[in-house]
């Protein structure tokens, strides 16, 4: 008995141990982006102080491209998440329905393509995006992000599809349903947590990118973490107030989202790589 | 025999819904790629037809030190940041499988880091770190320690990379982990235990022989992804000090963009392209064997 209670208090130290190390950069970023400048610089950090919205007042004064980035973000978010939860879904229902060579073997490269190193096609990509006016787009960084995250898609929606039993498409098309409205009725329902954990996934992919984002888009369409980033490298003390009030407007979002949807996300995660 | 048309009426769907996702995928991925190996075997800068040099771009890059220097930078990195991602991966996944009272809030808690983007991760980290005010540094200073120094030292600088690394990334391992941990069939373990098996033995005979296919996976992926690191130390230190961290996709950066030998950094691109097949061979012949299988009864 005595042991067990040893362990206990063991396994409690060793979770309390982990979350901190998880949550503690987080919780100081958010907490210090309401701390008064005098108070950021305290020594010892304080952990109680007296909430200010001051820095969220500097940032809007002070760095106005940041919201316009985060609109771009938002923007790019929004449609690379839909148009990879679209062609995601119909390939991975070809590739689940229908198993002759060339489906088997495209359906191989194509998950094959998640080890692709993305900086790999940045060189021979960057001149030919300036050859045709490109640099500087939201088309190309959506273009960008849909080529790198619809294999991983793919993959997931694809086990979610070979979970539904064929046989229920059947039974509704022998009751004079076309195999448009079976899937639409029956297979799509069944499907709903495998395409929200793909539009998690992609959400926070393309929200959080940095590389692409940073090489490809320079003003018009630049992103909120390349912002960021503009102000983490012209820091000279006084820019940390602004810096903790746009981290946590970008953080916070994301943080809440994949809380919400935590179940969808581990199954489409753990789906995506055991299965293989 | 009549000859068969190109495509039978029952593959033309298939096809049909397949094409956006190969379209793209060709268009942005395979053929640019091609065009890297292209280019490696050439003299090329922006505005300027490429000119063919043979092997010589691989014969530069394999003579230059900062550029050896690289991969091995790059393979300690790898090693040291999986390791430590993988041990805290494991520990993490089996100390959740003990079911604690909110269990959903610690897995929250614990896995946030995974919505955090390399940029904001940065932040954070160099605020804990700054000899001025951040947290760590506080604590180092009880002891006496400075770490004043640290981002300007070659060594600590890339020790600095790969604790952001680990932070940002050992929720993967952990979630994969745990949900193998979870499958594993609680008769099992209760066979060991009437057996009289120890608490390491039931993790050492039960355990991790269930979870070995989960852990091959996520050390492959992990292994894959930690190679082509770029956004952390570009953000954090730009490759330097004295290019301490410049790993290959850093160099690659650099030569491309910054001195704008495209055919240089072509090369680089292939380099990190046949490292990385050659990591996930294995795993990539199994998901061949696997897919080309399916529909065969």
């Amino acid at each position: 008995m005595k042991t067990k209670y040893l362990e206990d208090i063991v396994a409690w130290i060793s979770l309390i141990l982990l979350v901190l190390w998880s949550m503690l950069p987080i919780f100081f970023v958010i907490t210090s982006s309401f701390k008064h400048p005098k108070e950021i610089f305290g020594w010892p950090p304080k952990i109680l102080f007296n909430p200010t919205l001051i820095n969220y007042e500097d940032l809007i004064n002070v760095w106005p491209k940041f919201f316009y980035a985060l609109q771009n973000s938002a923007t790019i978010t929004a449609v690379s998440t839909v148009i990879i939860l679209t062609i995601s879904t119909l390939a991975a229902y070809a590739f689940s329905r229908f198993h002759f060579k060339i489906m088997n073997f495209t359906a191989f490269s194509l998950i094959a393509t998640r080890m692709f190193p993305p900086i790999v096609i940045t060189v021979p990509l960057f001149p030919l995006f300036s050859e045709l006016h490109l640099l500087d787009t939201q088309l190309i960084v959506i273009l960008l992000y849909v080529t790198f995250y619809v294999s991983l898609s793919t993959w997931i929606m694809m086990a979610f599809i070979d979970e539904v039993p064929v046989n229920l498409e059947e039974a509704a098309m022998i009751d004079g349903a076309t195999r448009l409205q079976a899937f639409y009725k029956i297979t799509l329902p069944l499907i709903a947590p495998g395409m929200v954990s793909v539009s998690v996934l992609a959400a926070v992919f393309c929200w959080n990118e940095f590389m692409f984002a940073y090489i490809f888009t320079a003003t018009r369409s630049v992103t909120a973490p390349i912002v960021i980033s503009e102000m983490l490298g012209g820091l000279y003390g006084a820019e940390w107030g602004p810096l903790f009030a746009s981290s946590t407007i970008q953080l916070v979002p994301m943080l809440v989202f994949v809380w919400a949807v935590q179940k969808y996300l581990i199954k489409g995660l753990t789906m995506g790589a055991v299965k293989g | 025999m009549t000859k068969q048309r190109l495509l039978r009426k029952e593959e033309r769907l298939p096809l049909f819904l397949i094409t956006p996702v190969v379209a793209i995928l060709s268009a942005v991925l395979l053929i640019p790629g091609a065009w890297s190996f292209f280019l490696s075997l050439h003299e090329y800068t922006f505005g300027y037809d490429p000119v063919f040099i043979g092997l010589e771009n691989y014969i530069e890059v394999f003579s230059d030190p900062t550029f050896l220097n690289a991969i091995i930078l790059n393979l300690w990195f790898v090693f040291v940041a999986v390791s430590l991602e993988f041990l805290l991966g494991l520990a993490s996944a089996l100390l959740l499988s003990k079911k604690f009272p909110l269990h959903k809030v610690w897995v929250s808690l614990i896995i946030a880091p995974f919505a955090i983007s390399p940029v904001v991760s940065v932040v954070a980290w160099k605020n804990l770190l700054s000899a001025d005010f951040g947290f760590i540094s506080y604590m180092f200073s009880l002891f006496g320690v400075s770490t004043e120094t640290w981002l300007m030292d070659p060594v600590t600088a890339l020790l600095i990379i790969v604790i952001i690394n680990t932070w940002r990334e050992f929720p993967f391992t952990t979630l994969i982990l745990y949900a193998a941990i979870t499958t594993i069939p609680v008769e099992r373990h209760e066979a060991a235990l009437v057996d009289g098996a120890s608490k390491f033995q039931r993790f050492r005979y039960v355990t991790l022989p269930s979870i070995m296919t989960a852990i091959a996976v996520a050390l492959t992926f992990r292994t894959i992804f930690a190679f082509r690191t770029f956004d952390v130390i570009w953000i954090l230190t730009q490759g330097g000090p004295y290019n301490s961290t410049t790993i290959l996709s850093v160099y690659l950066y650099l030569q491309s963009f910054k001195f704008l030998h495209l055919g240089v950094g072509a090369t680089v691109g292939v380099v990190m392209l046949i490292f990385t097949f050659l990591v996930s061979a294995y795993y990539l012949r199994a998901l061949y064997r696997q897919i080309m299988s399916r529909g065969r009864v």
